[in-house]
């Protein structure tokens, strides 16, 4: 893949994307200077990853809480109970975020870190980049100019 | 098409040599940080003894400067998270400089509570790893909580400033002229092209990441506030403490974004994208949350005085009248009155009056802090425990280390990162909208 194809907004740049998933080629790739809507297609695991992760920490904090307040380390406090988890929500509230966040992060960066045939950023604007095969079908997509990416 | 924004963000971070207004903020601001290193060596070699704290003023100036620190940082975060969600436009602008001042703000507040503890090198025992004591920490006490949401707060503010700047890493990476700049920009972008499916997993990221830091912030000052109405301390004591702080930590957030905001667009030229309007919405902004700290001060007053207890109406007349009455009585003016001057139009665009405003009100919120933590301490319950409080040089010295070691490491994103987020400018002005 080391043609790309350049557009004037991202209205041109669906347009052509659209015209070019019909016409089936493969591979394709889109390529703008800010997230466009309209161009995504699917949903990212990202949510469901931070939201398993961000549970499973409030639950293992929680846990880990009442493990020491009740069996490791128990201490009478003036009658008190020992399991007093609505004192362990905050911790594990705070270990949850943490966990998120995180799990956010480094899920983003390994699910958008794979190997691609751009080597070379074809620079700003919309672009549309396909295989050399593909050239006279990125050309009937009228793109306003088509630069040669290194492979 | 060539976007305007992104020629003047990346020209100023990509451009060599430094301008001349950098240095003579740059300089001082390493000096006040050598000062804190200085001071900090101090307070290792010497113990806590060094500064003013004394019994019954056991928490003082770090407790002060701590909670300071960590309100201020929380107008990044209202305008990166809280903002975002509620899809106002105008934060686009405003949010990588308000972010950078949290992210800094947050260093500056995370020192204090390890250099007050006496003896930082026993920190790690606030984590409850498998010792041969089989001890833990004291779950139930809200310092332990603070220890986890300050902690929480500094690597999710990080991580979410850090995953806003990649794409325009990615653009100064493509646009940097020299070897060393592509390297460094590269390695920073961590791979990021814009490509569809990057985009697809990056919006999804950042829109639960904000879900994640609006909640995280509310809960940060809250717990320091809890950290007060947990104590028995008169002027603690009291239910009101977690709203009251996150009150006052906005109206001393949104002042700081101004403090900093107002130099940066006319030093750096960034009048056509940081408008009068942002300056109007900050200053709108600070009027609410002055707004809402006065119905707090006025709660404190209420609910002092609706109660029976003796020694809180002692303790709440002492601050009125007692040897620490002229801190009381310019946090009103500094943090209530003064800023009504923002219900006028003019006062909250013309930048001067803005600037005057905010500065009176940081230095106020640092005074209300004193209020609450000396001007309770110094006299609890028992009169055979009061005490007065002096600060010693090396409290000032470790209060102004902070401020130079914010100024530092904001100086350092001013001149080396972009200072306005250039691909959410890009969407605005893609989807017809004006900065």
């Amino acid at each position: 893949m080391n043609l790309a194809g350049r557009f004037a907004d991202e209205t041109a740049l669906a347009v052509a994307a659209s015209s070019l998933r019909l016409a089936g080629i493969e591979p394709l790739e889109i390529i703008t200077p800010h997230p466009v809507e309209q161009l995504e297609r699917g949903v990212s695991p990202v949510p469901m990853i931070v939201l398993l992760a961000g549970i499973g920490a409030f639950v293992a904090s929680l846990g880990l809480q009442i493990y020491a307040a009740s069996r490791s380390y128990p201490l009478d406090i003036g009658g008190r109970p020992y399991n007093s988890w609505l004192a362990f929500i905050p911790t594990a509230f705070e270990n949850g975020i943490l966990l998120a966040v995180a799990a956010g992060f480094f899920s983003f960066l390994i699910l958008s870190w794979r190997e691609s045939p751009i080597t070379e950023a074809p620079g700003d604007g919309y672009w549309l980049a396909v295989a050399p095969e593909a050239r006279a079908a990125l050309e009937a997509t009228r793109p306003s100019a088509i630069a040669e990416l290194a492979p | 098409m060539e976007m305007p924004v992104a020629d003047k963000v990346a020209g100023l971070a990509l451009k060599p040599g430094v301008d001349a207004w950098w240095w003579w903020a740059f300089i001082p601001a390493m000096a006040l940080t050598a000062l804190l290193a200085v001071a900090v060596s101090w307070l290792f070699a010497k113990g806590i003894g060094v500064w003013g704290n004394n019994n019954p003023v056991m928490w003082a100036f770090p407790i002060i400067n701590y909670v300071w620190w960590i309100g201020i940082a929380s107008g990044g975060t209202f305008i990166s998270a809280f903002f975002f969600l509620m899809k106002a436009t105008w934060r686009t602008a405003l949010n990588r400089i308000a972010e950078s001042m949290t992210l800094c703000a947050a260093a500056c507040a995370g020192l204090y509570p390890i250099l007050h503890l006496g003896r930082a090198w026993f920190a790690y025992w606030l984590v409850p790893y498998p010792d041969t004591m089989g001890l833990w920490p004291q779950f139930r006490s809200p310092l332990l909580w603070d220890f986890y949401a300050v902690l929480t707060y500094v690597i999710s503010s990080a991580l979410f400033w850090y995953l806003g700047l990649i794409p325009d890493l990615a653009t100064l990476r493509d646009r940097a002229e020299t070897p060393g700049k592509r390297l460094f920009f590269g390695l920073a972008a961590v791979g990021f092209h814009g490509r569809g499916e990057q985009w697809r997993h990056y919006r999804a990221t950042y829109g639960v990441l904000a879900a994640l830091m609006a909640p995280l912030v509310i809960s940060v000052h809250s717990i320091v506030g809890l950290d007060f109405a947990g104590g028995e301390v008169p002027g603690w004591h009291s239910t009101q403490f977690p709203p009251f702080f996150v009150f006052g930590a906005v109206l001393s957030g949104f002042a700081s974004v101004l403090l900093l905001v107002i130099p940066l667009r006319r030093l750096l030229g960034l009048g056509a994208f940081i408008t009068e309007r942002h300056l109007e919405v900050l200053g709108r902004l600070m009027l609410t949350a002055s707004v809402c700290v006065g119905y707090a001060y006025v709660m404190d007053a209420f609910s002092t005085f609706y109660g029976a207890d003796e020694v809180e109406h002692r303790q709440f007349l002492e601050r009125l009248t007692g040897l620490y009455w002229p801190v009381y009585w310019a946090t009103l003016l500094f943090n209530v009155f003064i800023p009504q001057a923002l219900w006028w139009r003019r006062a909250r665009t013309d930048p001067a009056a803005l600037m005057a405003i905010s500065l009176l009100v940081v230095i106020g919120m640092w005074f209300e802090r004193f209020n609450i933590i000396v001007g309770s301490l110094h006299r609890t319950a028992m009169p055979s425990a009061w005490g007065d409080f002096h600060p010693t040089f090396w409290d000032y010295a470790t209060l102004f280390g902070t401020v130079g070691l914010f100024f530092s490491g904001f100086l350092l994103f001013v001149r080396f990162l972009p200072v306005i987020s250039i691909f959410e400018m890009r969407e605005m002005q893609a989807s017809g909208e004006k900065p």
